[in-house]
């Protein structure tokens, strides 16, 4: 049963620059800066095909990424930052448990991400 | 010249400004929250080069302002999508999601929303779930209070963003004497172009996004396409109300606001049948913009009759006499009496220093602002509860 | 206002009214020097009020007011007025300015080109900044450093150094005491004392520079040098900025050029000598 299908900007929205490792969105809609690592720029790019749903992301990542599904993450990797203000940001919230069982752990990680992706406003479910 | 007096002459007629107190212009202007609109009244007049880059900075920082007021509408949005019910921008958000003269330079502190006040439990869930926070404890005194007899929610802040929303169901506090119509509020709102289910972003011509050389300002669509500048429609504003847009329906994804009757009337509400006075020049200049942005013969029938409708015939009388009297607002508007002159005072009680004057004016307003907010009885007891909860 | 004074301070004018004579006696002795506003325009404008109209006579109580106001901040007492006046100047720019990208930080320049130094508050950049500008560099501020979004060059904003507790007695053995502000004890943060910048970099207020090495300095620890991730510096410098929100895109544009283009390092050291020492050897690195 497919979940709820995401839609992110188009490029124009948002102009991206990488930081060691790292890379650093201006969010044109909102005005606002983030921090994100890997694979959040990825998803973007991969929503730039179309609203997707989360196994339809997987399944687009995965021509991207190697085939393998990656290691269990642990809390702080590739979390969304928020610059928004002059004071640290907070720490991004613990993975919830996805309600869509895809390659396991980096499913779950996935699900994470996008949840992150829709706090800061940079998807929204179409 | 007081500065207010100073700052009233400026907005109302920039070029007759000539070589003036800078100083006590600009300070009663950041005093009145009215930089911005000043710095966009004054624009192509010849002033002395420090007075340009304030200008000019405050005009920078309106396109910011404007953003990030958008965005909070745009989140609330996403946040309220799921429950269809009808969502109404209010206030300065609304006059940039509109792209209406009163939206230059205008500041935006809170997003002001009105909802039907028998989905008010569901709407704050629903903001609460998407990452807004109560400010106070829910269930003390105040908050039962504030529930119970006031026109809003207790404010929610953003956990991320810190930004407030205040969500209110009618447009004056229940307590207050005027009763104004909610349901006929939401019955007359209007679609904004760009966030119903059509998914076009359209702007309108001469008015909104493109035509003042600002940034366009992208509203996220259903489509995902968040860009400006596509092809002009008719703005929806200039319809009749009947004509604006179905009624509110069940599974509505989309923003609304006011008729534009019903800006004016809930303007001249917010300024002179709710709290006292502060920050009066500018709730008259939004008066000022909007009136003569929608001046017709028709508009003007249809705002005495909404005025009437809303029991706020008086406010919005008055409203227009200030307007006209300060503003220069070319409306039919009666001479002032002398209640007006008073409040006239009270509009201009700020000096070139940012300072209030006429403390014991103020102090007649204050306690004004008060009685309207509360008939005696029930100040009385609101009063003893807090001193026995002390 | 009863009285009032007007400064100019780099790029940056501020006109100071006041109830009371005393603070804005001691604003003049203490900035004695610096222009004044051409014409009298002025950028900020600064409030000395009392908080009661009472508390102008009984207990002075001096409330910081003016374009910008923090509502719950705690009035001061008169004789620390010249205090108020500084955290009120601050408080502006901190709130208000909107024209260059403000980072909390120290700067001071040789040959053109310019040291940022940023981090927590008692760090010690102040002193540092302080003692440098007795050594040779030319102290560009110790509050706030402004970066021109179109070039990418450092202004200027030197105002009076904000000296605490035992940084006062390392500063009064190196200047003389005719470049001080009075001893105000017993303020939150301690004792303070502000020293008024040097005639050069007065006389070059509004002499730029280009940034070349951006430093977070920490204090209290051995003696140590090491590189500082972009991302990392990026984080660090949006935390030490009051207006980096407010500035939108335009801002993020100068901050992503700043650290691509400026090599960052953190430094700790175990006193300020050890401190100058390492930065002199960075400058001698940087001119090679």
């Amino acid at each position: 049963m497919a979940g709820p299908a995401y839609i992110a900007d188009s490029p124009g929205a948002v102009t991206k620059v990488a930081l060691d490792g790292l890379a650093v969105l201006f969010h044109e809609p909102s005005g606002m800066t983030h921090i994100v690592a890997s694979p959040a720029p990825e998803i973007l790019e991969a929503l730039q095909e179309g609203p997707a749903d989360l196994a339809e992301i997987l399944r687009r990542l995965s021509e991207v990424f190697d085939v393998e599904p990656l290691p269990s993450m642990g809390r702080g990797w590739g979390g969304v930052d928020s610059a928004t203000r002059s004071v640290p940001a907070a720490m991004p919230p613990p993975p919830q448990p996805s309600p869509i069982k895809g390659e396991g752990a980096f499913a779950e990680a996935l699900a994470a991400r996008l949840a992150e992706l829709e706090a800061a406003g940079l998807v929204r479910r179409a | 010249m007081s500065g207010a007096a100073l700052l009233v002459r400026a907005l109302r007629e920039p070029g007759s400004i000539g070589a003036c107190d800078w100083n006590a212009l600009i300070g009663a202007a950041r005093a009145e929250q009215l930089l911005g609109s000043l710095a966009f009244r004054m624009e192509g007049q010849a002033v002395p080069a420090r007075v340009e880059a304030i200008f000019a900075a405050a005009r920078r920082e309106a396109a910011h302002v404007r953003t990030r007021a958008l965005w909070e509408a745009e989140m609330c949005r996403r946040a309220l999508a799921p429950l269809g019910i009808p969502v109404i921008l209010m206030k300065g958000t609304a006059f940039h999601a509109a792209g209406l003269d009163a939206s230059l330079g205008r500041s935006v502190g809170d997003l002001d929303i009105l909802v039907p006040r028998d989905r008010l439990d569901a709407v704050e869930a629903a903001l609460v779930e998407a990452g807004w926070e109560r400010l106070k404890e829910a269930g003390g005194y105040d908050d039962s209070y504030y529930r119970r007899w006031m026109h809003e929610l207790p404010p929610l802040i953003h956990k991320d963003r810190d930004r407030m929303i205040d969500v209110h169901h009618t447009i004056l506090p229940l307590t207050a004497r005027p009763r104004p119509d909610a349901a006929a509020l939401i019955e007359a709102s209007v679609i904004l172009p760009g966030t119903g289910r059509d998914g076009q972003v359209a702007m309108s011509p001469g008015h909104g996004f493109g035509s003042r050389g600002e940034p366009n300002l992208p509203i996220a669509t259903r489509s995902g396409a968040v860009e400006g500048g596509q092809h002009p429609a008719p703005h929806p504003l200039h319809h009749s109300p009947a004509a604006n847009g179905p009624p509110p329906h069940p599974g509505e994804d989309c923003l609304r606001v006011l008729a534009p009757a019903d800006m004016v009337v809930h303007a001249a509400a917010h300024l002179l049948a709710d709290g006292d006075l502060a920050g009066g020049l500018r709730n008259l200049w939004d008066i000022d913009r909007l009136l003569r942005e929608f001046d017709s013969p028709d508009f003007r029938a249809t705002l005495a009759a909404r005025a009437r409708l809303h029991q706020l015939d008086g406010p919005v009388a008055r409203a227009l006499r200030l307007s006209s009297r300060l503003y220069g607002t070319p409306v039919a508007a009666g001479r002032l009496t002398l209640a007006d002159r008073l409040f006239e005072a009270r509009l201009l009680a700020r000096n070139g220093w940012g300072q209030e004057r006429r403390k014991l004016l103020r102090f007649a307003f204050y306690l004004r602002g008060h009685w309207l907010r509360m008939p005696p009885l029930m100040l009385a007891r609101h009063l003893w509860t807090k001193a026995v909860m002390r | 206002m009863r009285h009032e004074l007007a400064l100019r301070i780099g790029p940056v004018a501020f006109r100071i009214g006041s109830a009371w004579r005393s603070p804005l006696d001691a604003l003049a002795r203490l900035y004695a020097g610096y222009p004044a506003p051409e014409d009298g325009l002025c950028d900020f404008t600064v409030r000395l009020e009392p908080e009661r109209p009472w508390r102008r006579f009984i207990r002075p109580s001096v409330a910081i007011r003016g374009d910008y106001i923090l509502p719950d901040a705690a009035p001061l007492s008169l004789a620390h007025g010249l205090l108020a006046a500084e955290m009120g100047m601050n408080l502006q720019m901190a709130l208000g300015q909107r024209t260059w990208l403000l980072l909390h930080a120290a700067t001071v320049e040789k040959d053109g080109r310019a040291i940022v130094m940023t981090g927590e508050s008692g760090a010690g950049k102040s002193t540092l900044a302080a003692l440098l500008g007795e050594r040779g560099w030319r102290l560009m501020g110790d509050e706030f450093a402004l970066l021109d979004i179109g070039s990418g060059a450092l202004l200027p904003f030197p105002r009076a150094i904000s000296l605490k507790n035992g940084a006062i007695g390392v500063m009064e053995a190196e200047v003389e005491a005719g470049r001080f502000g009075p001893r105000l004890a017993g303020t939150p943060k301690g004792d303070i004392r502000h020293l008024r910048p040097n005639a050069e970099a007065i006389a070059r207020m509004d002499e730029g520079a280009k940034p070349a090495l951006i430093l977070f300095p920490r204090f209290g620890e051995a003696a140590a040098v090491r590189g500082v991730g972009q991302a990392e510096v990026f984080m660090r410098l949006t935390q030490a900025s009051t207006n980096y929100v407010a500035l939108g895109r335009r801002g993020f544009d100068a901050l992503t050029d700043l650290v691509r283009n400026v090599p960052a390092l953190a430094i700790d050291y175990p006193d300020t000598e050890t401190a100058v020492g390492l930065i002199a050897d960075f400058r001698r690195e940087l001119a090679a």
